[in-house]
């Protein structure tokens, strides 16, 4: 199962541990990263909890926002 | 024209309106045979023979060969043959083959639209011979009133509307390859991959239609909100309060909202300017059918498919007119006065039409969007029977816009006092309406936006009671409901007015969309995925747009129909060689999610003994009969089990019964109103009749 996404088992994407949902959502979390910090005082372990509690936040988003605070690579 | 002439018409009760309509004493005898109604009128001095179709009585089926794909040959034959759920078309076929022997002339008095025409012309065709189409004529008329049904005969071009039935027989073919060859692809797939069988589908439009559940889905489920803030304050004014909005809506950083929360707390403000302007707002144009499809949802939650059925019933019975429509717009040749002098019998809308007749001119709104067959619907001011609670709310919408779009333009005031607080500007705004013009007439579906400000100068000091800046998110963007799926199939020109509602329901009765907000199944999206993967061009807006400005070219001529449907065919072999060589391949990844669905339908919900399994559908496999048990019976933790109904469908809830915690299910069963039950037979809200006491 090497080639599956571990977060859902789907095929990963290229040169990445996630499929590509879970990486664009990966993507997303960089990119919302650079604007929350331009916007308040936050660092990247604050952010993913911010990002984990937020109810806007997507399912996949937070899926990853959650692996990645447990210590997760992309 | 004299002799007998046979006019044909799509449904039953339409024929039975046409009949009335021509038969010079409005009294045509009326026939049944094997359950097929006929009608014969007598319109001066000649017979005509009214029969009806049942819908399409012929279809488009395989010429020969099995149950595989490609297939490219294809013939029209009876809709009997090929659909068994269609069986009462032969009857109807039988009795209209008897009924034009000897007939001299024919009518195609089906609904002037592409379907209608088709109905007609495959009936002529393969049931009265070649050479009944040389003789056959056209009526076109957009409502089911005596009035114009007469006008349309009168007015009847000698010849049928060929170019519109090419286009008719092109999109029918067009789509039918590209169903009955995606679908084949997809189903067999998975059948020569792992021996399961179960109907999958695709086609032209119903793969892009996905796709775009698939790409908001997508867009859903990998959103990161991001933070900004927005200042929120309130003055009081005479003891009341009003809400003040900051010039900027949006601030993008804390230091800055928090900046101007300091500069302004604790402050007065102060009146810079007041400014007052009034506008006008023109009346709603007409409703294309599209427009109504979306009001009602907006206004009474009704799917399109709700809707749509009883905009057809209210046609059928001539209360409304034509209601697959384009158009935004209503001609001059349209009698709006006579129409008003219809609703004016009726006492909800007594007052409203005496009032629009007292105009001197009646000029509705004409809205940008034109259908060359057909006006806006509007009503056609016959007095309605008994109607359906939907018909009678849909009938109700269709009155009051028609009404509305004679109205004059409302005039409202806005009023925006310019508050200066501290260096920081702010607005304290007001609206109300002077003049309600159009709107008197569109109550209760417009809803005026009413702020009435107090009396106010400029250089007055106002206290600021609260101000702070507050946290806010943004938002991802919002699943498709069906009545914006609907729009977006609309802008993005993929489909027509006839088929766009069709390919939305097939969408959630092949298990690839869900719930409302409609989100994509775990099928859906492996069937995406798989088509995106192998066949790309299949969910293509491109590829079906341009499909479909082609066949709309056929109808001016522009493109001869053959043309248009071996493009399909060259399309189409390609991408159908391509999938069969990896038709195992694909055949095993769309089953994995197959696996997962059922796995996830069969879960009820969790396990109130054990409360750490999960509650399962289970099927006795020596009976057949099924029931619920606990998950953890395997691993013999647990051996929690419920009876269940053993018809009907059972669907998860996903809520727990509040007395004993035990799943809740629906049970669907054709003919019957779903119900909710617990499933624990000795459940106490089941004592006495509780609510989910079944």
């Amino acid at each position: 199962m090497e080639d599956r996404c571990k977060l859902c088992g789907r095929r990963r994407a290229e040169g990445s541990g996630y499929c590509p949902y879970h990486q664009r959502a990966y993507a997303n979390l960089r990119e919302a990263f650079e604007r929350w910090s331009r916007a308040l005082d936050i660092d990247w372990t604050g952010f993913l909890r911010e990002a984990c509690e937020n109810p806007g936040t997507g399912e996949w988003a937070r899926e990853v926002a959650e692996d990645l605070a447990g210590g997760g690579l992309p | 024209m004299t002799g007998r002439t046979l006019v044909i018409c799509e449904k039953p009760t339409a024929a039975k309106r046409i009949a009335q309509a021509l038969d010079d004493a409005g009294r045509p005898e009326g026939h049944r045979e094997q359950g097929v109604p006929y009608y014969v009128a007598r319109r001066d001095g000649a017979e005509l023979i009214v029969v009806s179709a049942l819908g399409h009585l012929f279809t488009v089926v395989q010429k020969e060969g099995g149950w595989t794909y490609p297939v490219f040959d294809l013939k029209w034959a009876p809709a009997y043959e090929a659909n068994r759920s269609a069986a009462r078309t032969r009857g109807f076929i039988k009795i209209i083959e008897r009924l034009s022997e000897g007939v001299e002339g024919y009518v195609s008095a089906c609904d002037y639209d592409m379907e209608g025409s088709l109905i007609a012309y495959t009936i002529l065709l393969h049931i009265c011979g070649e050479e009944s189409l040389k003789r056959a004529r056209r009526m076109r008329y957009s409502t089911l009133t005596d009035q114009d049904l007469v006008r349309a005969w009168e007015t009847m071009p000698p010849t049928l509307d060929l170019p519109l039935i090419d286009a008719g027989l092109a999109r029918h073919e067009v789509d039918w390859l590209f169903g009955i060859n995606l679908s084949r692809a997809l189903t067999l797939s998975v059948k020569h991959a792992t021996g399961y069988y179960r109907t999958l589908s695709s086609g032209r439009v119903q793969g892009p239609t996905l796709n775009f559940i698939k790409e908001r889905e997508v867009e859903v489920r990998t959103f990161v909100p991001t933070p900004f803030w927005i200042v929120e304050a309130e003055t009081e004014i005479d003891g009341k309060r009003y809400p003040l909005e900051y010039s900027r809506p949006r601030i993008g950083t804390e230091r800055e909202a928090l900046e101007v929360e300091a500069a302004c707390r604790g402050r007065e403000g102060v009146i810079t300017s007041i400014r007052s302007r009034r506008h006008s707002q023109p009346p709603p144009p007409p409703f294309s059918l599209g427009d109504l499809q979306r009001e009602a949802y907006r206004q009474l939650r009704y799917s399109p498919r709700t809707t749509l059925r009883a905009a057809e019933r209210l046609y059928l019975d001539a209360l409304i007119s034509y209601p697959r429509t384009s158009s935004q717009r209503l001609p001059p040749s349209i009698d709006l006065a006579d129409i008003l002098r219809g609703l004016r019998r009726r006492h909800a809308y007594a007052e409203l039409a005496e009032r629009l007749l007292s105009k001197q001119v009646l000029r509705p709104r004409q809205g940008r969007k034109d259908d060359p067959a057909h006006p806006a619907i509007y009503p056609t001011g016959n007095l309605p029977g008994k109607l359906s609670r939907v018909q009678s709310r849909v009938y109700d919408l269709i009155c009051r816009r028609f009404m509305a779009t004679l109205g004059d333009p409302a005039i409202r005031q806005r009023m925006n006092a310019e508050i200066d607080i501290n260096g920081h500007l702010f607005h304290l705004k007001g609206s109300r309406t002077l003049e309600p013009g159009w709107m008197l007439f569109y109550k209760p579906y417009v809803k005026e936006k009413q702020i009435a400000l107090p009396a106010l100068r400029e250089g007055q000091v106002l206290p600021v009671v609260r101000l702070e800046a507050v946290r806010r998110y943004t938002k991802p963007p919002p699943r498709f409901n069906p009545s914006s799926l609907l729009k977006l199939m609309e802008d993005e020109e993929i489909g027509t007015k006839a088929t766009r509602t069709d390919i939305i329901d097939t969408l959630f009765k092949r298990g690839y969309a869900d719930d409302n907000p409609i989100r994509i199944t775990d099928l859906g999206f492996a069937i995406v995925e798989t088509l995106s993967r192998y066949c790309p061009e299949i969910l293509s807006v491109d590829m079906t747009r341009r499909l479909e400005s082609d066949l709309e070219r056929i109808q001016t001529e522009e493109v001869p129909a053959e043309a248009v449907v071996h493009e399909a065919v060259e399309t189409l072999e390609p991408i159908l060689m391509e999938f069969k060589s990896k038709e195992r391949l694909i055949g095993v990844e769309i089953n994995e999610a197959l696996r997962v669905e059922q796995l996830r339908a069969n879960v009820l919900g969790p396990c109130p003994a054990c409360e750490t399994g999960e509650i399962r559908l289970i099927r006795n496999k020596r009976t057949g009969k099924r029931f619920a048990g606990c998950s953890n019976y395997f691993n013999g933790s647990c051996s929690a089990s419920f009876p269940l109904p053993q018809r009907g469908k059972i669907q998860a809830t996903g809520r727990s019964c509040s007395r004993c915690g035990a799943p809740v299910i629906k049970v669907i069963r054709r003919g019957r109103r779903p119900w909710e039950l617990c499933i624990n037979f000795d459940c106490p809200s089941k004592r006495g009749g509780g609510k989910h006491g079944g």
